[in-house]
């Protein structure tokens, strides 16, 4: 596959930030891709990065 | 948008609080960072690895806690604490107000832990009250260090995320750092930050992604 879905593009997808037809195309893609599929799964590790940094600002302000 | 800060050259390219932005060559004011007339960009910890020169009060703000989270370990009653703190302090400044770190002794962290243990081992010989023997007073420190060691290290990651975060706003554009704080840090959704911002959802997670990138490349310099 030539065009793939960038990290971002597919983390806006995955929090409906995208338009219909970018979602409809995303899933579409998603299907097919095995690749952007893996980077989509990828963005989990990101959201235990943000839980982390979220944890510790949590813990200053008490 | 002031970025790529030049130092005055009339100060003979040394920091200083006011300093030229490359971008439309106005004098700014720098001021992360400066405590006690001393004055450099992003974060202390940044500052430290570079080898700039630290300030008293501002190591002393940064690594009281990381030190008395020590003492704990060592059981320490709150004077002891409070005295461990003021021993390893002295061994950093004991003839100046300042210090700058000698990057050939290794990783920051490493020597801060070396003090403090040297330091908790000077402080138990003083309080020696044949509890320990005075030649087991090493090995009983190093062990019960040890034992504190995972918290420690979960401070250390903490300590290296605020300094990380701090320079992060330097390292990135104020729209970017915004763009990432309202969606990641603050909770909102990426149409909320974009409403907010005047930018398209897309742009948001485009700039999420830019600033974790950077988020995770200022974590390894700094704790590097
Ligand atoms: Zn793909």
């Amino acid at each position: 596959m030539n065009f793939h879905i960038s990290i971002p593009e597919l983390d806006s997808y995955r929090n409906c930030d995208c338009s219909s037809l970018k979602r409809i195309y995303c899933r579409l893609h998603l299907l097919l891709c095995k690749k952007c599929e893996a980077k989509l799964s990828s963005l989990k590790e990101s959201d235990e990065f943000i839980t982390s940094i979220r944890k510790n600002l949590k813990n200053d302000e008490v | 948008m002031h970025r790529d800060i030049f130092p005055r050259p009339e100060n003979g390219g040394k920091s200083s609080f006011l300093e030229f932005c490359k971008n439309c060559a106005i004098l700014i004011p720098v001021l992360e960072g400066g405590i006690n007339g001393i004055y450099h960009k992003g974060s202390l910890l940044a500052a430290v690895k570079k080898g700039d020169e630290i300030s008293w009060q501002s190591f002393y703000d940064m690594y009281k806690p990381l030190i008395l989270l020590k003492g704990s370990d060592l059981r320490l009653n709150q004077t002891e604490k409070e005295e461990l703190v003021q021993l390893v302090m002295l061994s950093f400044f004991n003839t100046s107000q300042t210090f700058c770190y000698d990057k050939s002794k290794g990783r920051f962290r490493d020597y801060l832990k070396r003090i403090i243990h040297n330091k908790a081992c000077d402080l138990m010989r003083k309080r020696h009250d044949g509890e320990i023997s005075v030649e087991d007073i090493p090995l009983t420190v190093e062990k019960m260090l040890a034992e504190g060691e995972n918290r420690w290290e979960e401070e250390w990651k903490n300590h290296v995320l605020k300094q990380a975060l701090e320079d992060l706003r330097s390292a990135v554009s104020p729209l970017v750092y915004q763009a990432f704080s309202m969606l990641s840090l603050e909770g909102m959704s990426g149409k909320e930050v974009a409403a907010t911002l005047g930018i398209t959802a897309n742009a948001v997670y485009v700039y999420k992604h830019e600033a974790l990138n950077k988020l995770k490349t200022l974590i390894a310099e700094v704790d590097g």
